[in-house]
């Protein structure tokens, strides 16, 4: 299975931890996509070490500034991802994982249909299906 | 400039200028300078995780570029060592400096854009691993952030806490483009003759901290466009005592990394950039793998342990900066080598003593480096020669020791002292090894502890600032092997190809004309196959003013013992000459020392009024000379291998006439007796004379000392049980060996408990110190300074993985390695299983 892992943050280490203990299998394929509020990944990856943490293959790719959803998706689609995971980057006063406009993006498009699930630092979308 | 020269280097600012628009945009799309649009550091990242994740480089389990055409493998391959080659043997002509342009004091390294090495050039191959060391600081330091790692970009390093060994040996390092894309680096270093520390020289000895080394460049860029800075060209001169020289020197190592940048250009044109990445990453797992197989191959799994040390003494030098830097220094320094059945290799130098108030200190770069450039010539000289071997290889470098000093006041201007020293015993363990397993061709005693350094500086007889630093050092003998002697005053340990130079070349140079050069007796270990010779040669100081002269190297102890009974080689000593009459001998025609080719005949200082300094020390701080005095300098020799009685008498014969043993040695060392015959004769050496073996009284002499021996031996059992005694009442242990123990202690509870169980002392045992031996250990163990070393890279990691590793004041752990299963467990895993059952 592959899993797409959208960074936007340097501070997300719990993110990528809990997709990798909880989501993903060992053996499965991870995207790494890093947004334009993050210049680099290389401290988080130095950090994790998802190869030898967690013995998944990985690759890590980026956004442009001013990049469009239907870039993400189209991403999605090429690399035939079957889950895609973007961190919570805020809570409501009640402790509410925050919808922020990227994830309410995705979930809108009308290319890309799954099923949502809420974690304890991540946000995941599974199951995916893409329309042509 | 000839007008092809100019073309050729608008062109290439050009396309700098070009490609520095292709990086740029990339940027602005929030692509880094990697490969597919990666940061270097995410790139770095993903190989370290890969590379130990797989067991493999970069995780490249097959080598399908080499194994698809094998032939054309070696073809690149061949030709991208070959240009780097090429680029030294030319670039050195650039230089000024005899330590380049003589002794071949130059070397370049073609590196991934990582930072592990692809290939290297000859001579000082140690650097094939600190130039990795200083980009992975670069890249782990998110340089592409800030400064920027764009094309036409030149860097500059020199400090060991970054990646190198000494601040004297001093790297330019350049990127590597092709269409916006960083695919390689190319380096060059060298060793300059001035750092501008508080004494004149390269290595400068009376330092007692890092800030009397001389100037500090740490991994800075220094130009762009292939154009240095005007703040750099106007900074660095004015920060050594030789500018012109060290301007040189930076040419050198432009023009060779600019060749070397050339052929990787003119590779990726003819092949494509991906055969040029698929090679650089194939090399290297290649080459991870060569040393893996030789090892399997050549040696016994197991523990290997030994132990040098080496003496540095300064209680009482003059001119010593700092007053509690006034004391004797002995490192010590046992290590133990651990090679297990899958061929991994891991150095371990726990129990090594305190850092010290002295310019020996090392960093991991440093000795990672200098193990390197060892095994390189003894395990893997037959295969690649990169960063695989790197891969290949574990290292503890306990945290505090002079091998690792975590510490910002230390000095470092010659760590190779205290390294050369420490890596001795890993040459016998390799020996012992290669001999249990049958290749005897391999087998080597040792290698020369690298010095005299002469060194110093004052006002030349061209009236102008200058320093001088002999690589005459180059050329020490290496030691004995199993199948044959030892090559004399051959070359050093971190340049295979070293030379002595040209005396004419030192003397353009050196106010110091020669007034002799020969092979020096006795210099090499006896044996059956004795250590090559080492040699002098006497120097006299000629049209100076405030002229300083000093010497580095061992004396009281050696470092290098001998193999399988073997005598270790000499140590060193001192001889100088002040006030002297030699400008009156010069004018009445009489005769003058030119060589003190045996030190107790009173040959010298019967051929010399003056104020003569004979010393058995190696080391002496810098003090001044003046016109017509004398300098000896001793170049080391060589350890021997085997029972010297074993040696071919007709053997010592020719040695006693090449030179290499004078004839009274040749009976105490050999009970070889010689007649002479013949007083006139000359020989290729400076050996007038002829002898003859008198065979008779040699098999004679040979059965008496074989008597003596049995005579004076005793069960080893009866000889522990004395030594046990003597240092339980601690009998004639002078107070730097106790301190040198104390301090090991203290630094590893392994080690304490180790030397306490082998010598059956009380579990509380200490040793009796001094009150200034006691203040000086306090004072450093004391002293809470922050750690240098920020490069964490995951070959970083010590595998003892202590958790809480303090910096200081103490580097412990109680367990062995032995106890771990395989070579990528930890204590931590170890710990867990054992939680688990």
């Amino acid at each position: 299975m592959t899993t797409i892992l959208i960074i936007n943050s340097v501070e997300q280490q719990p993110t990528v931890r809990e997709v990798l203990s909880s989501v993903v299998d060992a053996g499965e394929t991870i995207y790494f996509l890093r947004l334009p509020t993050v210049r680099c990944l290389g401290p988080l990856i130095q950090d994790i070490n998802p190869m030898i943490e967690y013995d998944v293959e990985y690759t890590i790719s980026c956004l442009p500034e001013g990049y469009d959803v239907a870039e993400l998706v189209e991403f999605a689609v090429e690399t035939d991802a079957d889950r895609i995971c973007i961190g919570i980057s805020e809570r409501t006063v009640t402790g509410k994982a925050r919808i922020d406009d990227l994830t309410e993006s995705v979930l809108l498009h009308d290319r890309i249909s799954g099923d949502f699930v809420v974690g304890e630092h991540a946000i995941i979308l599974e199951e995916l299906d893409y329309a042509q | 400039m000839s007008q092809t020269d100019q073309n050729k280097t608008e062109e290439r600012r050009q396309e700098a200028k070009r490609e520095k628009e292709t990086v740029r945009e990339k940027r602005q799309r929030n692509k880094g300078i990697g490969w597919d649009g990666r940061t270097l550091r995410e790139q770095l990242a993903e190989l370290e995780d890969k590379t130990e994740a797989t067991g493999h480089y970069s995780g490249v389990t097959e080598l399908s570029l080499k194994e698809d055409d094998p032939i054309r493998f070696e073809q690149l391959y061949s030709r991208l060592r070959g240009d780097l080659v090429t680029a030294r043997e030319i670039s050195k002509e650039v230089s000024a400096t005899p330590i380049v342009e003589q002794e071949g004091e130059l070397c370049y390294g073609l590196f991934t854009p990582e930072g592990d090495s692809i290939a290297v050039s000859t001579g000082i191959i140690v650097h094939v691993h600190t130039m990795s060391e200083a980009i992975k600081f670069m890249i782990n330091h998110d340089y592409e952030e800030s400064p920027g790692i764009e094309p036409g970009d030149i860097f500059v390093n020199n400090d060991p806490h970054v990646g190198d060994v000494h601040p004297c040996d001093l790297m330019t390092l350049i990127p590597i483009f092709h269409n916006g894309e960083l695919v390689a680096w190319a380096g060059g270093v060298n060793h300059v003759i001035d750092t501008g520390a508080v004494g004149p020289g390269s290595m400068n000895v009376s330092q007692a901290s890092r800030f009397g080394d001389g100037a500090y460049y740490t991994a800075r860029k220094i130009g762009e466009e292939f154009q240095l800075y005007n703040s750099w060209k106007k900074e660095y001169p004015a920060k050594t005592r030789t500018p012109s020289f060290l301007k040189l020197d930076e040419r050198t190592r432009i023009t060779g990394c600019l060749m070397i940048r050339d052929s990787v250009k003119e590779m990726i044109e003819r092949t494509g950039v991906e055969t040029f990445k698929q090679l650089s990453r194939e090399a290297i797992e290649y080459g991870r793998r060569g040393f893996r197989n030789r090892i399997k191959k050549t040696m016994l799994p197991g523990t290997y342990r030994g132990a040098s040390f080496v003496d540095a003494l300064y209680e009482g030098q003059q001119n010593v900066t700092r007053e509690y830097a006034n004391e004797n220094h002995l490192m010590h320094a046992p290590s133990e080598l651990h090679i297990r059945e899958d061929g991994s290799f891991q150095v371990s130098f726990e129990g090594a003593n305190k850092w010290g108030w002295h310019p020996y200190n090392c960093t991991p770069a440093a000795i990672q480096g200098g193990i390197w450039v060892m095994l390189t010539q003894t395990v893997i000289p037959n295969e690649l020669v990169n960063d695989g071997a790197y891969y290949a290889c574990d290292f503890h470098l306990p945290v505090g020791s002079w091998a690792n000093t975590q510490n910002t006041e230390t000095a470092h201007a010659y760590a190779w002292h205290f390294l050369v020293s420490a890596w001795a015993p890993l040459w016998q363990h390799l020996s012992r090894g290669y001999y249990a397993r049958g290749f005897w061709e391999e087998i080597n005693a040792g290698n020369a502890n690298t010095s005299n350094w002469l060194q110093g500086g004052g006002i030349d007889q061209f009236d102008k600032l200058h320093a001088v630093n002999s690589f005459e050092a180059a050329c020490e003998g290496v030691g004995a092997r199993y199948v044959a002697d030892g090559e004399p005053h051959a070359s050093a340990i971190w340049n295979p190809e070293g030379d002595m130079g040209d005396a004419e070349a030192w003397e353009q140079v050196e106010p110091l004309p020669f007034l002799g050069r020969a092979i020096k007796p006795n210099t090499g270990g006896a044996g059956r196959r004795a250590g090559g010779a080492g040699f002098e040669s006497m120097r006299t100081i000629k049209d100076v003013s405030r002229w300083l002269l000093y010497e580095m190297g061992n004396g009281y102890m050696t470092s290098d013992s001998g193999l399988f009974g073997g005598y270790p080689a000499a140590s060193g000593y001192i001889l100088n000459a002040q006030e002297t009459d030699l400008k009156e001998r010069f004018e009445n025609g009489e005769d003058y020392p030119q060589h003190d080719l045996d030190p107790e005949s009173g040959e010298f200082e019967s051929k010399i009024d003056g104020d003569v300094t004979r010393r058995p020390e190696g080391i002496s701080t810098p003090k001044e000379f003046d016109d017509y005095d004398m300098y000896l300098n001793y170049l080391r020799g060589g350890s021997g291998l085997g029972d010297p009685l074993e040696r071919d008498p007709e053997d010592v014969l020719s040695d006693i006439h090449d030179g290499y043993v004078l004839p009274r040695h040749a009976e105490d060392a050999y009970a070889v007796v010689v007649n002479k015959v013949n007083d006139e004769a000359k020989h290729n050496s400076a050996v007038q004379g002829e002898w003859e073996i008198d065979e008779g009284a040699t098999e004679e002499l040979r059965e008496k000392r074989m008597d003596e021996r049995a005579e004076k031996a005793q069960p080893a059992s009866e000889w522990y049980d004395q030594q046990r005694d003597r240092i339980r009442n601690e009998e004639n242990l002078i107070d730097d060996v106790k301190k040198t123990y104390e301090s090991s202690m203290r630094m590893s509870k392994q080690f304490a408990r180790f030397f306490r169980n082998f010598w059956d002392l009380p579990e509380d045992f200490a040793f009796d110190l001094s009150y200034q031996a006691e203040q000086s250990l306090n004072n450093r163990f004391d002293s809470g300074l922050r750690p240098m070393w920020d490069n964490y890279t995951r070959r970083h990691k010590t595998w003892l993985d202590v958790d809480d590793e303090p910096y200081v004041p103490y580097t412990w752990t109680d367990r062995s390695l032995q106890d771990l299963p395989d070579s990528v467990s930890t204590f931590k895993h170890f710990e867990q299983t054992s939680d688990d059952d």
